[in-house]
């Protein structure tokens, strides 16, 4: 009888774990990309593996940015992005943690839903609200945007004479398509 | 008098050399690991950010999203090892089959889930 009644216990815990799964999406190559506009110069950069994972039973969502993984065209935009503004030794990662308000999983197709949560960078938490498309298609839930972050909300040292060179709003797409985790 | 000081200045601008040139070589020099050792090093202090790595690993996923193209080699301890190819490599990886091993030379950025690897190239197919 403990024999069966240990055997229950493996099969619903084993089962249990496998539900948490199927309601679990990824993404490690999840595009962010943030653009500076100013009459000075343009400044883009793009980071292709950023690690998203979307929960639909929650509707929770939590990505990770690693700094370090923004490419730029100039190398020398790229070295001071990570030396000087975001200090990428001290604050490698940034990280969004939030709740998709009123999201339909049962609904094919796209929904515009807005996100709440907090975007921590430079080990700042902000409280942000951002609009987004969520699209379901053939079992992967794609979800892309775009906000704009304030620099000094970042508390981002940008030296006097380059000041000119950024600009106080920057304006940062995603585009993140997970698939179903089956880890 | 004269002769003293440019002997001096003439070692100095040598000595000068040899660091920089000692430097710059150390500096490009790739670190070879197999992907269970980069993982293991990787986990323990970060002093491999920003290095050339030419790492042996298994590909355990192909991944592709953005125009971009991706391996996943097999690690330990749950990380993986995410190589991000350059563009020129998309021809190459294609061949690439599940389980086969690699060596692939690429940029360690740091980690997240996985260790990420960027500007990757594929260096050979099987070990040598």
């Amino acid at each position: 009888m403990i024999k069966y009644s240990i055997l229950f216990i493996l099969l619903l815990l084993n089962s249990t774990q496998d539900d948490r799964l199927k309601k679990q999406f990824i993404t490690k190559q999840g595009q962010v990309t943030f653009f500076s506009y100013t009459t000075v110069e343009n400044i883009q950069a793009s980071n292709n593996t950023v690690y998203s994972i979307v929960d639909v039973e929650t509707n929770e969502i939590a990505v990770s940015i690693l700094m370090k993984a923004f490419e730029f065209k100039k190398s020398l935009m790229q070295s001071h992005f990570n030396e000087s503004y975001i200090e990428s030794d001290l604050h490698p990662k940034a990280t969004f943690t939030g709740k998709i308000i009123d999201y339909d999983k049962n609904f094919d197709g796209i929904q515009t839903r807005i996100i709440k949560g907090d975007f921590t960078m430079r080990g700042i938490s902000k409280s942000v609200e951002i609009k987004a498309q969520i699209s379901k298609i053939d079992n992967n839930i794609t979800i892309s945007g775009e906000t704009q972050l304030m620099v000094e909300d970042y508390k981002i040292n940008i030296p006097p004479i380059l000041r000119p060179n950024i600009a106080d709003n920057i304006k940062v797409s995603f585009n993140l398509i997970h698939s179903l985790n089956e880890k | 008098m004269n002769k003293q000081v440019k002997l001096i200045s003439f070692t100095v601008i040598i000595v000068m050399v040899a660091f920089i040139a000692y430097n710059y070589t150390n500096f490009n020099e790739d670190v070879v690991l197999t992907s269970n050792e980069l993982v293991d090093k990787a986990t323990v202090h970060d002093s491999l950010i920003d290095k050339s790595i030419v790492v042996y690993g298994t590909v355990k996923e192909k991944l592709s999203a953005n125009n971009k193209y991706a391996l996943l080699l097999e690690g330990s301890n749950e990380k993986n090892i995410l190589c991000q190819l350059n563009e020129n490599q998309i021809v190459k990886t294609k061949k690439i089959e599940i389980n086969e091993q690699v060596k692939i030379r690429g940029i360690y950025k740091g980690k997240l889930s996985d260790l990420i690897l960027l500007n990757c190239e594929l260096l050979d197919h099987t070990y040598d």
